[in-house]
């Protein structure tokens, strides 16, 4: 058998755990987090964090990466270690600066431009909160009934019999109703963040 | 169009479900009424933000688990855990093992009780048989202190 040269590289395997991670695959997950989390607390504890806040900042720049590959695209332009200790150091020293520090000082790792995606970040970020409030203040058993419907695919008449309605038209104008207020929850806050 | 009406029909155009003469109708709708597509746009872009958000939030869970295991297999650096928070988290971890021994344990149990039962004497005797038994046995004490006299 003759194995392509390219098979061999190191990102192909890179590309192969960007893929995993954009199914939030738990064998991808941790093989990235176990490679990369040390360097991360590292640059964190060496200026002034804790390891809790390494876990924080190392855990976001998970998420930034995430968001990253959920587009399709699964090839960075530098290594998965690049681009999460460039995210890294770039969140912690925003929270440095929060506490009127402006400089950080890294060890010799390579880093790279992340603008971009720091930019794309704070907006979904914010998205994500305000769903999150959006979801909390909507309360039981509107919340289960939207995540069955929305998020876990369930039917109309799984619904109805896990629930306890007597019918899943009864069902479908709770989910109804519930997706409405949801709807206006998450919308007000829309319009106060704008302001 | 009745609204509950109308969003059954927003997501059944949203998620590729209408049969292709459904779809031809309801596209000219959109095309016609502003309000039916503004709906649209604003339900596709609300969809996308709850399954953003749960995707986001199933990878943080998986993240914090990650953390947590790595953690207490020595593969980061990362302080292990103490107290309270180690007896969770290795409940949570063991707590399938745990469930099964303990279910094994039971039919156990009840198996060896079972057998106990079922092969033990029918009746246990009660006292009357022993009154009885005990004059027996002096009886026979005494016939054979006769003999031996």
């Amino acid at each position: 058998m003759v194995l392509k040269t390219d098979q061999l590289k190191p990102d192909s395997s890179e590309k192969a755990l960007l893929q995993g991670l954009a199914r939030n695959d738990k064998k991808a997950v941790e093989t990235i987090y176990k490679d990369n989390y040390n360097l991360v607390q590292a640059l964190v504890v060496n200026n002034s964090g804790t390891s809790d806040d390494a876990k924080d900042i190392f855990q976001e720049a998970m998420v930034v990466l995430y968001e990253k590959v959920q587009s399709g695209t699964f090839e960075l332009n530098c290594q998965i270690k690049t681009f999460i200790y460039s995210v890294s150091k770039r969140l912690w020293l925003k929270r440095l600066m929060q506490q009127n520090r402006f400089s950080i000082s890294d060890g010799h790792a390579e880093s790279v431009s992340v603008d971009e995606e720091m930019e794309e970040h704070e907006k979904r970020d914010t998205e994500f909160t305000m769903m999150e409030r959006a979801m909390n203040g909507l309360g039981e058993p509107c919340k289960s009934l939207l995540e069955a419907f929305y998020l876990q695919k369930k039917s109309m008449q799984e619904i109805a019999s896990s629930f306890g309605y007597t019918n899943s038209e009864n069902a479908k104008n709770q989910k109804y109703k519930c997706l409405m207020r949801l709807k206006k929850l998450f919308f007000s806050q829309y319009k106060n963040e704008s302001l | 169009m009745e609204d509950i009406k109308l969003i059954e029909a927003v997501e059944r155009y949203i998620s590729g479900q209408m049969s292709p003469d459904e779809r031809v109708y309801f596209e000219q709708l959109r095309k016609t009424n502003a309000e039916v597509d503004q709906m649209v746009v604003e339900h596709t872009f609300f969809l996308q933000q709850m399954n953003r958000f749960d995707d986001v939030k199933n990878l943080k869970a998986t993240l914090n688990e990650t953390h947590i295991h790595l953690g207490e297999k020595g593969l980061i650096k990362a302080p292990r855990l103490k107290g309270k928070a180690k007896v969770v988290y290795l409940y949570n971890r063991y707590k399938k093992v745990t469930a099964i021994a303990a279910s094994i344990a039971g039919i156990t149990a009840l198996t060896i009780s079972a057998l106990v039962w079922s092969l033990s004497p029918g009746k246990p005797a009660n006292k009357q048989d022993i009154e009885n038994l005990s004059r027996d046995i002096r009886n026979i004490n005494q016939k054979v202190s006769q003999v031996q006299k």
